[in-house]
């Protein structure tokens, strides 16, 4: 709870020490909260805290996302240094809304109650909804940012029907009180109806197809740190806010909507990886890579297996790293060639710039899973927990479309190591080399020792 | 507050259920097929609000509080998420000056 009260204080105070247009003590002044924040968040760990009438509960599984999402966004505000160099007005807001939406982030991981989750989604949706948008003169900032309001409050009424409807069936928003009074009502259709409901709002937060139709927009569209922020925090928010709903509550499913949940999952793989095969632009291709992720990430959520959480805070975390690092490449280098986000910018970049040529390759190489990389092990992970629920078939087809997958992130190196594309220089400042580093360094080490991480929840 | 649920109950619940699936469903519709983007902030505003009556209604059927209290926290809700929408149309209206949603297709796979 402090942690949260730090983090909504920071922000609103980055909000006043924005007046004062003194840009350069914004982000250690965000930085300092976040890890102040996580501190008392790790040490508080140890207790089963339940907070506001047991509606917040910080369990391990709680705090180790919430940290988890802390770090990344910490990560993301070091790279802001090198995005917001060049801008004098407004640079306070668009930290002061990363905070809020942090905060939306650490309540949707946390929540035992379906109230506390849709304040969560709308906390963490409300400021994207205008980071989105924060090239103002940009038409396709405006778009994207319109696009995300737009199918996000739509969601958000599909999830809030759901709820409308199971709490007509169970009397209660409580996850405790749901989970108890599901089995006595398995065969209501008004149960069905709204756990559908739920699924499908949800389905459209974490970009499952066929709800997945605005993400590549909004992703191109948005500012590329806004976009590196939902490829990362915003995504591990919503799968960590989807299996805690679906573990805590939901489970076991009526049958019918279990096979839903697994054509969503196939629909989510396939689709997405076929349709990054024909991307151009790499934002795209990023975007697209993000919805397969999720089909992988999916197939974690129906098995109420132990080590579920590990296995999605593996996943997210070495996913999130991994994109982070392409996401400031493909910044510093449409920086030097023009704006273009296509594919060609990367053109002889192996020439230009061996070390930013080094760890977009490292990324990419973990997004596809290559051992020993850490993106590998957490593939792995995925599979081998679907194979010992006997999901035989669903795991098959998951491990063919990471093989397409293989396909897509290396026709990256085609353009990284041709011959062609004339010399030039990439900025490539300390504060972004910093955060590039610790996170190739992290994909080692986790690639190599992953109980780091997996060991945390017994 | 007794009257209030009591006169709720007057009407059987199925026809709230009913009623609110018909609001939200035209809320749907209307955010699928509408072109102007005003209207369609309008229609997700009816989905919210069907969302709000039915919790309505099955709180005062429940004899349970919590689900009138949520409704504060949706109106509260879709109240900064509509500031934040007319916003961005603000934003988008002096870009292209007009606020029609055909015109939201330069982001094209």
């Amino acid at each position: 709870m402090l942690s949260l009260i730090i983090i909504i204080t920071a922000g609103l105070l980055l909000l006043f020490v924005g007046l004062g247009r003194n840009k350069d003590i914004l982000i250690p002044l965000a930085m300092t909260a976040i890890l102040l924040a996580m501190f008392f968040q790790i040490s508080g760990a140890g207790r089963d805290s339940a907070l506001l009438n047991g509606m917040l509960v910080f369990d391990p599984v709680a705090v180790g996302f919430s940290v988890m999402m802390m770090v990344i966004t910490l990560l993301i505000l070091l790279l802001g240094v090198e995005y917001y160099a060049d801008m004098d007005r407004n640079v306070a807001e668009n930290f002061a809304l990363l905070l809020f939406s942090l905060t939306g982030a650490i309540l949707m991981v946390s929540f035992n109650n379906l109230v506390v989750l849709f304040l969560g989604i709308e906390i963490l949706s409300i400021p994207l909804y205008i980071l989105a948008g924060g090239k103002k003169k940009s038409y396709r900032s405006n778009e994207a940012s319109f696009k995300y309001f737009l199918l996000g409050s739509f969601a958000s009424a599909f999830l809030l029907f759901g709820i409308a409807l199971l709490y007509g069936v169970t009397a209660s928003f409580g996850l405790d009180e749901i989970r108890q009074a599901m089995p006595r009502f398995m065969d209501s259709g008004l149960l069905k109806t709204g756990v559908l409901m739920i699924i499908i709002g949800m389905a459209f937060k974490v970009a499952a197809v066929p709800f997945h139709f605005w993400s590549p927009d909004v992703y191109e569209g948005s500012p590329t740190l806004i976009t590196a922020y939902m490829a990362t925090v915003v995504k591990t928010a919503g799968f960590a806010a989807f299996w805690r709903l679906l573990d805590l509550a939901l489970i076991p499913l009526p049958e019918s909507l279990i096979w839903i949940m697994w054509i969503l999952t196939f629909l989510t793989m396939t689709v997405s990886s076929f349709t990054a095969l024909w991307q151009s632009s790499f934002k795209r291709l990023l975007a697209y890579s993000s919805i397969s992720n999720s089909g992988f990430l999916m197939l974690v959520l129906l098995s109420s297996d132990p080590m579920s959480p590990a296995t999605l805070l593996y996943y997210t975390f070495t996913y999130s790293l991994a994109s982070l690092i392409a996401f400031s490449v493909l910044f510093s280098v449409k920086k030097a060639s023009g704006g273009s986000e296509q594919l060609d910018i990367f053109n002889g970049l192996w020439k230009n710039n061996r070390f930013i040529a080094f760890v977009l390759a490292i990324a990419l190489l973990s997004l596809a899973g290559i051992p020993p990389l850490a993106g590998f092990f957490a593939k792995y992970m995925v599979f081998f927990q679907a194979i010992r629920q006997d999901f035989l078939w669903i795991t098959l087809i998951a491990i063919l479309m990471a093989l397409v997958g293989i396909y897509y992130y290396f026709s990256v190196f085609r353009f990284v190591f041709s011959s062609k594309g004339e010399p030039r220089t990439i900025p490539y400042p300390l504060s972004t080399r910093i955060v590039v580093l610790t996170a190739v360094l992290l994909l080692f080490i986790l690639g190599v020792y992953p109980a780091l991480l997996t060991g945390l929840f017994p | 507050m007794e009257t209030v649920t009591t006169a709720i109950r007057i009407i059987p619940l199925e026809h709230y259920i009913i009623l609110c699936a018909a609001l939200f469903s035209i809320g749907v519709a209307g955010v699928l097929f509408r072109r102007n983007t005003i209207i369609i902030l309008m229609c997700i505003e009816l989905m919210l609000n069907s969302v709000n009556l039915l919790l309505t209604a099955f709180s005062a059927y429940h004899s349970d509080p919590a689900g009138q209290v949520f409704v504060f926290f949706i109106m509260v809700v879709a109240a900064a998420e509509v500031a934040v929408g007319l916003a961005i149309l603000v934003m988008m209206k002096r870009n292209i000056n007009s606020v029609d949603i055909n015109l939201l297709n330069r982001l094209k796979w």
